[in-house]
């Protein structure tokens, strides 16, 4: 028998057209400018090699966009958008604070994605049927 | 009797090495897909789906209400939870407290106010909406001259009935 266990069960948050998907709220902090943080929703992809959130979140807490190793974020139908690699501070209340390396795209995005990065600090299942997913905060 | 949990991972490994790969050079491009999540509606959503049909119903109902109640307000719960793959037993021992419960719990029940604002960035502080327009940082900026410190920012993603969201 094979289990798992998870410290932590997240229902899947409605969206506005009442649609559910896994979704976190973070605080997301700038660590070369602690003193700038902002609130911010990112969705769990398991489909994203890496995490990018919106440029405007970036600049929001102090990031230039004009630095960072850019990198090109390619979607499922080829088209690509550019992005650049900052170290930023994520904490949530129950699963605590990671560091990472995230993208700021240059074009604005709808969603704020954490993907296969983020996935890689953590345990993590899906129970789609239940629209709920379970975190360990842990690798 | 079990089954594979999605996105758990069978591979040995996969989460063992977690300095090391963060550490490595990525690749030029970061690929971004479908994370093979899809959403679903509150409507579609049959509590006697979701559980054996042997569990008496008024039982299995009051546990459905819960679910959508803890997920409308985007709760997070337990420590302590176990998930085994074979069963549904799950044992929660406590609710935690997430992150902007307030916040989401208007968002939830605003929803006629917030389309009117859809293709927007949001910046909601408990139950004001503070600001709202096309760049986050400028949103950001205006509620911190208003005292508010750490601003929470979200775009309001508004769909028609026949477009499916894909992760990017």
């Amino acid at each position: 028998m094979l289990t798992v266990r998870y410290d932590h069960e997240f229902p899947y948050p409605y969206d506005l057209n009442g649609e559910r998907f896994p979704r976190l709220t973070f605080r997301l902090t700038n660590p070369e400018n602690p003193g700038q943080s902002v609130d911010v929703d990112a969705y769990l992809d398991s489909g994203a090699q890496r995490s990018l959130f919106d440029g405007g979140i970036g600049r929001a807490v102090g990031i230039d966009l004009l630095t960072g190793d850019q990198k090109q974020y390619e979607s499922a139908t080829g088209s690509s958008i550019a992005g650049r690699l900052h170290r930023v501070r994520l904490e949530h209340p129950d699963l605590g604070s990671f560091d990472l390396e995230v993208g700021f795209s240059s074009s604005r995005i709808k969603r704020n994605l954490l993907g296969r990065d983020f996935l890689n600090l953590v345990q993590i299942g899906f129970r789609e049927r239940r629209l709920a997913f379970y975190v360990t905060p842990e690798p | 009797m079990l089954g594979k949990v999605p996105g758990i991972g069978s591979a040995p490994g996969l989460f063992e090495t977690r300095r090391e790969r963060t550490s490595a050079s990525p690749p030029a491009t970061a690929r971004l897909g479908l994370s093979g999540i899809s959403g679903q509606s509150l409507a579609t959503l049959d509590p006697l789906a979701i559980e054996p049909v042997s569990i008496e119903r008024e039982l299995l109902r009051a546990r459905f209400q819960q679910a959508l109640s803890r997920a409308s307000s985007g709760l997070g719960s337990g420590t302590g939870l176990s998930v085994g793959l074979a069963s549904t037993a799950a044992t929660r021992n406590a609710t935690a407290a997430s992150r902007r419960t307030r916040e989401l719990a208007w968002r939830r029940d605003h929803l006629e106010l917030l389309r009117a604002h859809a293709g927007q960035w949001v910046v909601l502080e408990s139950d004001q909406l503070v600001a709202h327009g096309p760049d986050p940082a400028a949103l950001v900026a205006e509620a911190r001259t208003r005292g508010i410190r750490v601003p929470y920012v979200f775009f309001v993603d508004a769909r028609a009935d026949d477009v499916v969201s894909l992760g990017l």
